[in-house]
């Protein structure tokens, strides 16, 4: 959780620098956040946990530029962690997941900018962590890749906000989104998982070097819906 | 904020979970831990019963460990090593099939033969060209079974070939005969034990003709369990009649059966005729003996040792004469190991038997070509001689092969140590510190671990030189690999700890500890679709 953390942190600073420039050229500035699962096709999530559907919750932030009418921008980082217990407890796991990607949705406002029909995509980098305890010796892992996904939904204004408004509330904009699509990634290979009680090279007190231990891929690639609540300031 | 994220997780997931189509093998909810290991000529092999895979490791140069994971049947049951440890037969409870692998080959191939039934029971030939399956009558998950019926697997061809057949009564134990030659034929023999009664297979005959039936009469008691049966093939003095001897567990007598070929004509390949043996009092274990005759030939006794005294009896097996003779502890003999051994002054070896008590530090070398039933009471110094230890022997280690130079004594009392016997001078020399819980050989070389101990010893059994090397935690068991370049040792740990040293240089800095052996691969492995 605490990469997590890291990055929730890393995208709010950015927002504020980003924010301040938008200005200039953007028509409204949106903050999401989202919910979303993904029903995986790969064994190894599902081997992992008992579940074939992991679910993450994440940050948006959105930038809808004057010049193109119904695009929006977006920056947006997800992630999830779980520890769970296999082999009738022999096993404990722990499996943390986050991806940060740049995307865009283009959606055309209907009914007085209260429904928004919507096509969304987004390209950008994943990040992978296991560990495995078992005999009381943990091994870790840690993989980066890529991750891409590609929707389409619908989005629901209930409170509209309005341009050149004097007041800021009348300025602010409150809705919910739903999209389904398919969400991709690089397979996290484990090939590599290091002993966390062994030191990094053999020493006095622990003078034996460890076999290499390979504990397979997972892979959090399918069919994905995802549900958010979308607040935003117009300009 | 977070709770609201988790709101919107939840919803997603449960959107998506209302079209889910997987869900993880239901092996990640057993406890870990296979069975095994079984030790195969290339390396050993586990079975994983969750996840019906075989769990095969190897090592290799600069100690490393490669795990190969092999898929078995549905719902694997028994399995055992054939003796050569090349092939691994295995029943597949849910499939009715037997799975036979290679584990020869750097990667384990596999042949299935369809059985038809749930059997239970192995029983394996030592010349590798048949494999015998029957029931042992345990309650298990079928609905009816015939716990007489016996299926024979003949593995001589490229392809295994099943044959059922129906025993006159439901086995206790099987045991198959070497293979020998009568009237210029080839033939195999395999024997049924059951109370009061045997039957024996002709393995080369077909139908009703295979099984043979013959009582057990050594004396009056009810019920007679025969314990044990050894096979007196044809010699050139009698080329055409080869005996079975039944030990039970009541009699004075041995149980002699007799073969020969019946005459032309006749339904049977083979005719039975039953005596009793006087092979002293209570034999509790006997053997054949094969002696060269002084004229080129061979001469078979019997070997019986008695179960209440110590004593020893060799039976002429033509001619019927037995002669008893003393041991020298004090209380009845508990087992015996037979080899071959270098006659001292002359060339070539000659058949002795080391006899030995748990009960007593003394055992004793028979020298039977020495002894002439009859005529002749060997003494104590010639025909058998004494073997003084330290302490008494809670378990006889011999050597590899039958050309045996060297036997360790493994002294019970978990710090009595262990004895190295000489079995060319019949000297010995005593260990001395924590019981070790497993030894293995190389030649002249023994590897032991120690119960509690995260230790190796590497024992020079010519010098006895002991040398200690360290493990980084406890030992549970040690195998050697075929390869002569490593030792393996396995540690405490469902997950599967093995530590791989190279038996040339066994210090921590050229080995290596490998963790989570039995998780390799875990995230691949199969999932079951709804």
């Amino acid at each position: 959780m605490k990469s997590m953390s890291k990055l929730i942190f890393g995208l709010l600073a950015a927002a504020l620098v980003m924010g301040a420039s938008a200005t200039a050229w953007a028509d409204k500035v949106t903050l999401e956040l989202r919910g979303s699962s993904v029903e995986t096709t790969d064994r190894g999530y599902t081997n992992l946990t008992g579940d074939s559907a992991p679910g993450a919750g994440g940050l948006a932030l959105g930038f809808e530029p004057a010049f193109i009418d119904g695009l929006r921008l977006t920056a947006s980082v997800d992630g999830t962690s779980l520890n769970g217990s296999r082999f009738a407890g022999d096993l404990s796991t722990s499996w943390e997941h986050q991806r940060v990607m740049a995307g865009a949705d283009y959606g055309v406002d209907l009914f007085d900018d209260r429904l928004r029909p919507l096509v969304r995509v987004g390209f950008g980098y994943s990040r992978q962590a296991l560990g495995l305890t078992a005999d009381n010796v943990t091994y870790r892992d840690t993989d980066h890749g890529l991750a891409a996904m590609a929707a389409g939904g619908l989005e629901a204004t209930v409170l509209t906000s309005e341009a050149d408004a004097d007041s800021l509330v009348e300025r602010l904009s409150l809705g919910i989104n739903l999209t389904a699509g398919y969400s991709w990634q690089t397979a996290a290979n484990f090939d590599e998982m290091e002993s966390q009680d062994a030191p990094d090279e053999p020493s006095d007190d622990d003078p034996w070097r460890r076999g290499n231990y390979d504990a397979g891929t997972v892979q959090v690639t399918g069919f994905s819906l995802s549900l958010g609540l979308v607040a935003g300031y117009r300009f | 904020m977070r709770t609201l994220t988790s709101a919107l997780v939840v919803a997603a997931m449960l959107l998506v979970v209302a079209g889910c189509g997987k869900e993880a093998n239901p092996g990640w909810d057993e406890p870990l831990g296979p069975d095994g290991p079984m030790i195969m000529e290339e390396g050993i092999v586990y079975l994983d019963r969750a996840f019906e895979e075989l769990v095969v490791l190897r090592t290799g140069q600069g100690a490393e460990l490669t795990v190969e994971r092999q898929p078995t049947g549905a719902s694997p049951g028994q399995m055992v090593m054939a003796d050569d440890g090349r092939s691994l037969y295995l029943i597949n409870r849910e499939d009715e099939t037997l799975s036979i692998f290679d584990v020869s080959a750097s990667s384990v191939g596999q042949t299935t033969v369809e059985l038809g039934s749930t059997y239970d029971t192995f029983t394996v030939d030592p010349e590798g060209e048949f494999l015998l399956l029957s029931h042992s009558g345990d309650a298990g998950d079928y609905v009816v079974q015939n716990v007489n019926e016996l299926a024979i697997v003949d593995l001589r061809g490229g392809e295994p070939e099943v044959t059922i057949s129906t025993l006159p009564m439901q086995a206790d134990r099987l045991e198959l005969m070497p293979p020998f030659e009568m009237e210029g034929q080839s033939e195999r023999l395999a024997v049924a034990m059951a109370t009061n009664e045997i039957a024996i297979l002709d393995l080369n005959a077909e139908g009703s003709d295979r099984v043979r039936k013959a009582p057990l009469t050594g004396s009056q008691a009810d019920n007679l369990e025969p314990t044990a049966v050894v096979f007196d093939p044809p010699t050139q003095n009698r080329p055409n009649r080869a005996s079975l001897f039944v030990l039970d567990n009541t009699s004075d007598d041995v149980t002699q059966i007799a073969i020969q070929p019946t005459l032309e004509g006749q339904t049977s390949k083979f005719g039975l005729s039953i005596n009793q043996l006087a092979a002293g009092n209570r034999p509790a274990e006997i053997a054949i003996l094969e002696l060269d005759a002084g004229d080129g030939g061979t001469v078979n006794r019997l070997l019986a040792l008695d179960g209440q005294s110590a004593q020893f009896t060799l039976v002429d097996v033509d001619s019927g004469e037995s002669a008893t003779f003393d041991l020298p502890m004090s209380g009845a003999a508990h087992g015996m190991e037979v080899y071959q051994s270098p006659v001292s002054g002359e060339d070539g070896t000659e058949k002795r038997v080391l006899v030995y008590s748990h009960n007593s530090p003394l055992m004793a070398v028979i020298r039977p070509q020495e002894i002439a039933v009859g005529t002749e009471t060997p003494t104590l110094g010639q025909a058998v001689e004494e073997v003084r230890l330290s302490a008494s022997p809670a378990e006889l280690i011999m050597e590899s092969g039958t050309d045996s130079d060297r036997a360790v004594a493994l002294h019970g009392g978990g710090e009595d140590g262990l004895s190295v016997i000489n079995l060319r001078s019949n000297e010995n020399w005593w260990l001395s510190g924590h019981n070790p819980s497993q030894i293995v050989f190389d030649g002249t070389i023994g590897y032991a671990i120690f119960g509690n101990s995260s230790h190796v010893v590497r024992l020079n059994l010519e010098t006895g030189q002991p040398q200690q090397f360290d493990l980084p935690d406890r030992a549970r068991s040690i195998y050697l690999s075929p390869d002569n370049e490593s030792v393996l040792v396995r540690h405490d740990g469902a997950s599967g700890r093995f530590t791989v040293l190279e038996r040339t240089a066994m210090e921590p800095e050229n080995g290596r500890l490998y963790e989570h052996v039995f998780l390799g691969g875990a995230l691949d492995y199969e999932v079951f679709d709804e």
